[in-house]
This record gives structure tokens, sequence and C-alpha cells, in this order.
């Protein structure tokens, strides 16, 4: 069974589409990184899976409809939205003590546990915590629920680069288990690109690339074509072109890679790049290398 | 599992208004003390100045135990009691009107209201929890601080009685009928909470409703409402059906007048219940207010008001941009 499956998701704001006929089969044991600019979609995707807002279509999140079962939904999906959701009052005491009570499979020891190797007192208000720790705080919550679907939304955000990583070192150490599924939305793709299964690409409300990582790696390569073999680098029609130190890479997807060799050095794409690659040409590139 | 989930619930609520609920009586009971307290002091410090005149507070007190009957010590001790509490439930009633306007708005300005949702209560048991509070929990915790603060004040000028040479058992523990009182300060809040119940359900819909500034739609629309009834019946050229704004700004006045609605004269109702034999009428007026039409038609539109209230909490969205 799918863990999210979406046939036709549409969102409508006004007249602008946020979300126009989104189809997606999330298997589980995978983790997926959902990227795509500001304004394509991805946090109302998010909130849709998460039983926040209504919509338009198909859309079932562990077999249930998100926002008709959103509560029940909550015993087996967890989010972080953005750090700084917590509430600023509360003490972490009783926020542990108020997520024991709600959630039935919330260990409170492990959860505990986890605090225990901070600097963050049991006493402490939330308010009196750096960015960082209140993240800490929300991970170690989340972590201590045995969830099968957890969804990030720009988790690290306003973060420093220790906390960061940290973050996503402690969830693919001590929460990943290969049968729950996570879906991470960020912007700082580069940090999350190696933690990936699977690749979503989200533009104008449409998913433009769902792939996992290994097909990724097969199909998507960069070359770095010298000046005078720029022609026969056109020809083969590729995604996209930059210079680079006088030189022009080329990104090809779909394209033998043996052909390729002929041009140039052979790189691997990085998720950064094939995102840009994505975005930036007028019409989808998926269709345009289908066509080849 | 579910009682301590709904029990949690309730103590979440504790926990946000702490200041409020536990801090607040402390507040009031200790100032009440204080201000007792300075005065006593002040007149101590008069009396032992004015060379001759030391008696004069012992004089006053054997003059009391002389000649005041019973029923006047009873009626001073009467509106003693029910004067620090009407303190106390005016605060409360404030304290009631904040807690509302805020219990469905705050979470959403400060963004945690994601947070909450990320946990499995649904929307339904979320406001319950509020209302529980402002019907139950918060009435509950006022009733057990007035209980606990007239308990001290007693003692407190008991003893200031005995330092003077009078007789705290004569003037002031005998005559002194908190049995008479309580139970019936207990019953006016739980009619409270159902006289007012139409003023929280429209607090909270205000709360679950307003993108800002609840505290003004909260006024402002039942104030225009009045304006256009009045008008209305004026004019006789529109007819509004029933009066909701007239409705709603008069209970919230009652709410401020403690105990007022229980009698038909609001003004001499504070003194209600204060001689003796006047106790045992207050019992049928509350119990007869729970039987007039206009309780029930409050209690209709408060429901109403507190169901669209979980709708709304249940379906708006906030962040209408990705």
């Amino acid at each position: 069974m799918s863990v999210i499956r979406a046939r036709g998701l549409s969102k409508r704001y006004g007249s602008k589409a946020a979300l126009d006929g989104v189809d997606l089969d999330v298997q589980p044991g995978r983790i997926i990184g959902l990227i795509g600019p500001n304004g394509a979609g991805k946090t109302t995707a998010l909130k849709a899976i998460l039983g926040l807002t209504t919509f338009d279509g198909e859309l079932e999140v562990l077999g249930r409809d998100p926002f008709r079962q959103r509560h029940a939904l909550m015993h087996e999906v967890c989010f972080i939205a953005d750090v700084a959701v917590l509430p600023r009052w509360i003490r972490v005491c009783e926020l542990i003590e108020y997520v024991g009570a709600v959630h039935p499979r919330f260990d409170r020891k492990h959860c505990e546990a986890i605090l225990a190797k901070t600097q963050i007192k049991p006493g402490n208000r939330i308010r009196e915590l750096s960015k960082g720790m209140i993240v800490q705080v929300h991970l170690a919550l989340v972590m201590s629920i045995d969830a099968r679907l957890l969804i990030l939304d720009e988790p690290t955000l306003g973060l420093d680069i220790l906390y960061r990583k940290r973050f996503y070192e402690q969830l693919l150490n001590d929460y990943f288990d290969g049968e729950r599924t996570i879906l991470i939305t960020t912007h700082q793709v580069e940090e999350i690109e190696h933690l990936l299964t699977d690749l979503l690409f989200i533009r104008d409300g449409r998913i433009v690339l769902d792939q996992t990582m290994d097909a990724v790696a097969a199909s998507y390569h960069q070359v770095l074509v010298p000046a005078d073999r720029l022609a026969q680098a056109r020809a083969l029609g590729p995604l996209s072109e930059r210079r680079l130190l006088g030189k022009t890479v080329c990104l090809y997807g779909n394209t033998d890679a043996g052909e390729l060799a002929g041009l140039g050095e052979i790189h691997p794409v990085s998720v950064a790049d094939l995102f840009v690659a994505f975005m930036e040409t007028p019409e989808s590139p998926a269709q345009a290398g289908a066509m080849q | 599992m579910n009682a301590l989930k709904y029990a949690t619930l309730l103590k979440r609520e504790y926990w946000e208004h702490r200041g409020s609920l536990k801090w607040t009586p402390v507040w009031i009971g200790g100032a009440i003390l204080l201000m007792l307290i300075l005065a006593w002091i002040t007149g101590q410090s008069v009396i032992f100045r004015n060379d001759g005149s030391e008696h004069l507070v012992e004089g006053g007190l054997k003059a009391l135990e002389q000649h005041a009957t019973g029923e006047h010590l009873k009626m001073g001790t009467a509106a003693m009691l029910y004067g620090t509490g009407a303190v106390f439930s005016i605060a409360m009633f404030i304290v009631l009107i904040f807690y509302c306007l805020g219990a469905l708005y705050d979470d959403r300005r400060d963004r945690s209201l994601l947070f909450w949702r990320s946990l499995p209560v649904s929307d339904l048991e979320t406001v319950l929890s509020k209302l529980v509070m402002v019907m139950i929990a918060v009435p509950l915790i006022y009733f057990v601080a007035i209980v606990a603060f007239q308990i001290v004040l007693l003692i407190v000028t008991g003893l200031m009685v005995l330092i003077q040479g009078g007789s705290p058992v004569k003037l002031l523990w005998g005559p002194v009928e908190p049995m008479a009182y309580w139970p019936r300060l207990a019953v006016a809040f739980a009619l409270q909470s159902l006289w007012l119940l139409p003023v929280y359900g429209w607090l909270l819909l205000v709360s679950a409703w307003a993108r800002s500034k609840p505290f003004l739609w909260a006024v402002l629309v039942p104030v225009v409402l009045a304006v256009l009834e009045a008008w209305s019946s004026l004019t006789a050229s529109l007819k509004l059906g029933y009066k909701f704004g007239d409705l709603l700004l008069s209970r919230i006045v009652t709410g401020f007048a403690p105990l007022s609605w229980s009698s038909n004269d609001g003004a001499e109702s504070m003194m209600v219940g204060v001689s003796g034999e006047r106790y045992s009428t207050e019992w049928s007026v509350l119990i007869e207010r729970l039987g007039t039409l206009e309780m029930w038609v409050g209690i209709a539109i408060g429901i109403a008001f507190i169901a669209a209230a979980i709708w709304m909490r249940r379906y708006r969205d906030d962040s209408a941009t990705t």
C-alpha cells in the first residue's frame, strides 16, 4: 500500500492554481525530497497531505482521507512544519507530559533520554531556548513517536550549519529504520542530497520530476564540453547549458553515456544543478527529453 | 488513556494561563489583606499619637458587643463575605473575557497552531476543553480561591479583634455564616456559567474567526447590532427578530455585577441574601432563573456560537499563500 497516493490533486486560491493535477505514489521506507521554488505548491501539497487544507481530486495518506480524518491520521503521521511552531510559553517538561498524554505512540522515556544528552533542561521554557535548541526539542518529540510518515517542511530554516548537520544525522541514524517514510522540503538541497532515496520536483503546481535517486544518477549526466565540440554537444539536445571556466557544462537526460563520452569529461549531476535546469527552462524539460 | 488525555488538555490550559488562574487570585487576596492590615496599622498609630483616645477601637468593639443585635452582626459579616467575593468574581469575569478571546486566536497568531494540530487531538476536543475551562474549571478555581481567602480573612480579622481586646467569637466567628454563603456562591457560579454561555460562545467564535484585533470585533459587532436593533424598533421598518446585540451587551454587563441577574432588580441584588431571612428566598430566585425562557434562549444561542467556533477552527485556512 502506498503511504501517499494522489490522483489529480488540485488546489486553487482564487484564480491561482497552487496545485494543478498532481499524481503521486509514495512507497513505505523511502526518504523523499520535495523540491521546488517558492510558490511552486510545496507547502500546499504538504498541507493537503496533513489534512490542514481542503483539496480537489483524490488523496489518500496511509489509506485515509487526510482532511476528513486528520486527527486519526495524526496517530501515525508527524510533522515539523517550521522551527517556530512550538508554543513559546510552555516548559519542556510540560510539552513532554502533554504529548505523552495525547499521543498513544509516544515514548516518553526515549524523549527524555534524547534531551538528557543536550543542554536543554526540563524546566526551560521554549522562549528561553535558542532556535537550534527549539528544533532539538521538536526533533526529540518527533523521534519518540512511532509514526509511519514524517513530514519535514524546511525543518532547519535559520539554523547554523552545526545544528543542521546534527539534525539530519540524528534523523538518519536514530530514527529512520527502513520502514518509515520521510518527506522533506528544503531549499538547502545540498545538505539532504545524500540521504534521499527519491526526488520530486514541483513547479507551478505540477510534479515535473518523480524518480528514485538511483534512476536520477543513471539517466542524468553533466558533460564538460570544450568550445570546439559545442555544436556537436548541442545537437544531442542538452537540458541546460552553463559556462564554467571557459568551457560549457551541458546537462543531459536519457542520453546514452557512451555517446556523451566523446564530448568531454562526464560528471555526476548534483540535485542542485538538476533543479536549476528544471526550473530555468521555459517548458518542462521532462517533456523535452521525452521527445528525443 | 482517554481520561488522562482530557485531563491533560485541561492541564495544558492551566499551564498557559497560570498567571490569571493562579497568581491573579493570590494577588487579589494579598492586596485586600494588605489594605486591611495597613488600615489597621494606620489606625493604631493615629490612636497612639492622640494621647488619651487609645481606647477608641476597644471602645468601639465594646459598644458593638453590647449594642449590636445578632441580626446586625450577621448582616455585617455577610457583607464582608459578599463584598470580597464580588471582587474575585469581577476579576474572574475579566479573566474569562480575555481567556475566551485568546483561546482560539493566540495559537494562530504565534503559529503554534500547526504544532497543536500535528497531534492526534481533534478540533472538537480542543474547543470543548477550552469551554470546560471557561464554564467549570475557572469558576471552580476562583470558588476555591474565594473560600480559602475568606477563611484567612476571618482568621486575620478575628486576631485583630482579639488584639484590640474584643471577642472574635461574639463579633465575628459566631455570627458569620459561611455555610449559608459558600453553597449559594457555588450554585450562583454554576448558573452564571449557563447565563453567560452566549457571551462565552460569542467570544470563542470571534477568537476562532478574527484575523486580528479580536477584542475590537467582539465589542464592535454587538454594539453595532444593538444600535441597528434600537433603530429598527423605533422606525419599525425593519424587523431583525431576536435582539442578539442587546442580549450580548446586557449579559456582558451582568457578568461584571456578580449574581445581579439572580434577581429582577440588578442594583439591589448585590445585597440580596445579606440578612439571614433573605438567604432562603435567594435559593428560590436562583432556581427560578433556570426555568426562564431567557436562560434557555441564551443557552441555545451559546451552543450555536460554539458550534460555529468549532466549525471555524476546523475549516479555516489562514495561510492562503504557498
